[in-house]
């Protein structure tokens, strides 16, 4: 063997492994793949490798590995079979058998893709015509919750005002007023309420052009109109800052999420909320099953102290009507802040963290 | 889709903290069998198959999600969410450092620690950068794999040496071990030896345990100071275990070292 690959017995034994002999493919397979099967089973037969001559020559072998002893210094055997020209032989099969495959697979891929699209189509064809169903729906219910509904609480308001100013005349007694009280207050939360849905409703319709913002900017726009003292988020980890979307409106999303740990606050300890940002790789497909393309998307994490959910179904955290405190009125907070980072094509999300406090994650695509 | 039966996950041991152990490209999890009776004892240990290896559901393979090392990382990241795991330590073998330190960008709640055995995050020359291999090597390793997959008859070499006698091995589990789909395995090799995730490193912000072997021609040492020196909370071991694959040719300095990072992270937490 050594004078098919022109060297010198002390140029070798003592100094070269065999690894050392391998071309790199063949070194690479050989230790990923023929190596652990030689420590595991104690053999290997039938490797093809090709080996290095001094003068950079290729030279094939087929060869055979035994571990010869489980002593402390086991010995290995090996055969091997110079597979010149039958390598020769071989790689022109081998040749053919790969054009064949490969015509082969083309082809299969061809009509499956072709059998594919067929049914893509038609479940896009399906789909638009659902989605057209929806958005006439939701246009008569824009309407109901924008006028219809809104009418007839418009005129209880003010026949309970007619009625207000006649028992303050006629004095029909307490009870009739606290009542009378009463009704009004219902009737405006729910005109209130009717408002909000409306806004949450057809928020699609009024979004703002994509452009482009700075999320420490953004953070401090949202700390800013909050004007809570203790709102302090530490922003050393920010490392990515570019955000691309409705700025606005996500900003108003960070207003919301801070305004949460907030309110969440725990009394004994000072709030403390760290808010990060990095760049992390997802499959760009939620919807589309069996679907990969893995794209850049920038999540950014909103972290605090404070006391967690008091529920942990994610579904119902972000809830149409949720509401977690009293303060925060008609509940419509998490899902509109949810409903905005949907409609950038991200995610949110929320969980509690072992030994206190709740974190949000919000991806969104990043386009650089 | 049954994620534990995708990737032929086993769940063993008897401890509570959980010890992962993902294999690298060319073999499947029973490269791990001399490392894990000694973590038996004390810890959970969760091992699987990536798709197209071992006993995993090859039916399961899509070309476009296991196109990117990612689409692994992916695969690691629902093991430990179907079987709910917290605090993993990860040990990964070879791309299965990368394919780990992906997961853990993602998902780093998940993850107490890795341990990144024989990593490399560029297997390729680089301007600036000695990954080991040129472009060249690479073709040469999927015309090898090729060659291997044409079934040589047996009478080809003649077979004269004793095989020794591992009784613990079963002829089936002989059969079965590394044993690869061809079509997957060359796509894992493109994977895995095209990668470049060299910025992928300052992401991680778990901390890590790099085994650097002596002689490793497939990861050098000069990969290994470059991963210590990227990650942020690293930590390397220099092994007297040669070559690319410590857990099975020197199991016990493998086990002493794992035991030994875990204690000083015990003391330290």
């Amino acid at each position: 063997m050594l004078v098919h690959l022109e060297y010198e017995e002390v140029e070798v034994i003592g100094r070269l492994r065999f690894e050392d002999l391998l071309t790199g493919g063949s070194r690479i397979f050989y230790k990923t793949h023929f190596l652990p099967m030689l420590m595991m089973q104690g053999k290997v037969d039938e490797m093809f490798l090709s080996l290095n001559s001094k003068s950079g020559m290729e030279y094939p072998v087929l060869m055979n590995m035994a571990i010869s002893d489980n002593s402390e210094n086991p010995t290995v055997d090996a055969v091997g079979l110079h597979m010149a020209k039958r390598n020769k032989y071989e790689k022109g099969i081998l040749e053919a058998k790969q054009a064949a495959e490969k015509a082969l697979k083309e082809n299969d891929l061809l009509l499956k893709m072709k059998a594919k699209l067929e049914r893509q189509q038609e479940l896009l064809e399906q789909q638009l015509r659902e989605l057209k169903r929806i958005n006439q729906e939701h246009v008569e219910f824009n309407k109901v919750l924008s006028h219809d509904m809104q009418e007839p609480l418009r005129k209880i308001q003010l026949f309970a005002g007619l009625l207000e100013g006649k028992t303050e005349k006629e004095g029909v007694g307490e009870e009739f007023g606290a009542h009378l009280k009463k009704l009004q207050g219902l009737s405006e939360y729910s005109r209130d309420l009717l408002m909000r849905l409306q806004r949450y409703h057809s928020l699609e319709r009024r979004m703002n052009n994509f452009t482009t913002g700075n999320l420490e900017e953004m953070i401090q726009a949202a700390i800013s109109k909050l004007g809570i003292p203790e709102i302090q988020p530490d922003l050393t980890q920010l490392m990515v800052k570019n955000v691309r979307g409705d700025i606005p409106r996500l900003t108003w999303v960070l207003k919301e999420l801070l305004a949460n740990a907030y309110h969440f606050r725990t009394e004994d300890k000072p709030l403390f909320i760290e808010i990060s940002s990095g760049l992390i790789k997802d499959n760009y497909y939620k919807a589309v099953q069996d679907a990969y393309r893995y794209t850049d998307f920038i999540q950014i994490r909103i972290k605090d102290n404070s006391q967690g959910f008091p529920i942990k179904d994610q579904d119902k955290i972000f809830g149409l009507l949720q509401k977690f405190h009293v303060e925060s009125g008609t509940g419509l907070g998490l899902a509109y802040c949810k409903k905005i980072v949907d409609l950038h094509y991200g995610h949110i999300l929320t969980k509690d963290i072992a030994g206190g406090g709740s974190q949000f994650t919000i991806l969104l695509p990043y386009l650089s | 889709m049954d994620v534990l039966k995708r990737n032929n996950v086993n769940v063993f041991g008897k401890g509570t903290q959980v010890i992962m152990f993902a294999h690298g490209f060319g073999c499947d999890q029973v490269m791990w069998r001399y490392i894990t009776p000694a973590f038996e004892e004390d810890y959970k240990l969760v091992l699987f198959d990536y798709v197209g290896c071992g006993n995993s559901d090859t039916g399961q393979y899509n070309e476009d999600r296991y196109g990117s090392l990612q689409g692994y990382a992916q695969d690691v990241l629902e093991i430990c969410n179907a079987l709910n795991l917290e605090n993993v330590i990860l040990v990964g073998h070879s791309v299965s450092s990368m394919i780990g330190m992906l997961a853990s960008i993602q998902q780093p709640e998940l993850f107490q620690s890795l341990i990144l055995v024989c990593p490399s995050p560029c297997y390729i020359n680089k301007p600036g950068y000695i990954g080991g291999f040129e472009e060249k090597d690479l073709k040469e390793l999927m015309e090898v794999m090729e060659n291997n997959y044409v079934g040589w008859a047996s009478f080809l070499a003649p077979v004269v040496m004793k095989n020794i006698e591992r009784p613990e091995l079963s002829q089936e589990l002989e059969k079965s071990f590394c044993s690869m789909d061809k079509e997957i395995t060359g796509n894992f090799a493109k994977v895995t030896f095209f990668s470049d995730n060299r910025e992928d490193l300052p992401k991680v912000k778990v901390p890590t345990l790099i085994l650097q072997c002596t002689q490793d021609d497939i990861a050098s040492d000069k990969v290994g100071d470059y991963v210590h020196n990227k990650l942020s909370k690293s930590v390397i071991y220099h092994m007297k275990a040669t070559g690319h694959c410590p857990h099975m040719s020197h199991p016990e300095e493998t086990i002493k070292c794992i035991q030994q990072y875990l204690q000083a992270e015990d003391t330290l937490a």
